[in-house]
């Protein structure tokens, strides 16, 4: 990596930890989730939560205490990364959001709404790495992204107190698993100088 | 571009407030300010402050103790900052941030006797800063930083208010200032 400014536009900032289980490392998902804690953005600054699960029916849903960035991250990446949570008719679900542990043994982040709470929880906690890929490295998608991965042998994801059944398999392990969770830390999103979302 | 090789040292927040009474004159206020979600000593914020407020005399605020020694062994000491001495007493503090970065961003810092208030506003175009690891003579640290220069800032204790201003300075090819958020910041040192 050159030393320097990166001459690309930045997007926004903040974290993105996922969490994706299944039975089978090959299996179809029975939880998908997408955290974002933004600290800057077009939108303002705020926490988002897509979620689908065999808890909720296997119908997307969104948590949010800024709606205006939630509904910006539907129509700017969401649908670069699953669909379904793209879709604007959606309702956005008031919620606060708090975070606690020592990533060093597990990390947890809960999303309280007037109806529900849920708890992420990362454990077995892997090498952290850095990554840094350039816009449009990933086409179709324009956006570049460094990051610091965490990658995490265990994670579990409730909804009042119920679990999510399955579980997430390693990268290293499976490299073509879909079913693996991280904390992703210190996560910038960039695109070319003029472009336009 | 990829994965970087190097091993991650720390990833976090590093805003930094420095004011000057003119452009390349010693700074009279120097502000490193911590705020840390993965290192090998743990999470926690630690705030570095030296300043005409502190007489002169360099300020250690944590609510980590531990990362506020590994950061002074690990970080201080070896880059020679006026905060690597470990006789300083590290004072027990609560961190506190607020604002939205579309205008301005505080972060405040209370002791048992202290109050400081860091508050960065006229923020410019945020960028990517990267130092390779070990890419440069004496360097040992590689960074990747999101940086947010401010073109004015301000610090107070116990309500009163640092003196000194804000200069331009650029920062790895970087349109930035001698103030800036660092937001999305990781450290990394070779394996």
């Amino acid at each position: 990596m050159p030393p320097g400014a990166d001459p690309n536009k930045i997007l926004f900032t903040g974290e993105n930890p996922y969490i994706r289980l299944a039975h089978k490392p090959d299996g179809e998902l029975t939880a998908r989730t997408s955290l974002w804690k933004v600290i800057f953005s077009p939108a303002g600054p705020g926490n988002a939560l897509f979620i689908v699960s065999e808890l909720t029916g296997q119908k997307p849903k969104i948590y949010s205490d800024n709606l205006n960035m939630a509904r910006w991250f539907q129509k700017n990446i969401a649908n670069w990364q699953h669909k379904p949570f793209g879709d604007e008719s959606l309702e956005v679900i008031q919620a606060d959001f708090d975070a606690y542990g020592d990533v060093r043994s597990f990390w947890t982040e809960t999303i309280s709404s007037r109806d529900e709470d849920i708890e992420m929880t990362w454990h077995d906690i892997g090498e952290p790495y850095n990554i840094a890929r350039a816009p449009g490295s990933n086409p179709p998608r324009p956006f570049g992204v460094y990051a610091c991965m965490i990658p995490t042998g265990g994670a579990r994801l409730s909804i009042n107190g119920k679990s999510v059944s399955g579980r997430t398999f390693l990268v290293s392990e499976h490299p073509n698993t879909q079913a693996q969770s991280s904390l992703a830390f210190s996560e910038s999103w960039l695109v070319p100088q003029g472009h336009k979302l | 571009m990829g994965v970087d090789p190097n091993k991650v040292l720390l990833t976090g927040e590093n805003p930094f407030l420095r004011l000057g009474p003119a452009q390349g004159q010693p700074f009279t206020t120097n502000a490193s300010f911590w705020r840390i979600l993965l290192s090998t000593a743990g999470p926690g914020h630690v705030l570095f402050l030296l300043s005409e407020l502190t007489e002169g005399r360099p300020r250690v605020y944590s609510d980590n103790i531990n990362l506020a020694r590994w950061m002074q062994r690990t970080l201080e000491g070896p880059r020679k900052t006026p905060f690597g001495d470990e006789e300083l007493a590290v004072e027990e503090a609560r961190f506190r941030s607020s604002g939205d970065l579309r205008a301005f961003w505080t972060e405040e810092v209370v002791s048992s006797v202290e109050r400081i208030r860091l508050t960065w506003h006229d923020l410019g175009e945020p960028f990517i800063a990267v130092v390779p690891t070990g890419g440069r003579p004496g360097a040992a640290f590689g960074i990747y930083g999101t940086i947010i220069p401010a073109r004015a800032a301000r610090l107070t204790l116990n309500g009163k208010e640092a003196q000194g201003r804000v200069f331009p300075q650029d920062l790895m090819g970087g349109a930035s200032s001698t103030c800036g958020l660092a937001f999305s910041e990781t450290w990394l040192v070779s394996r």
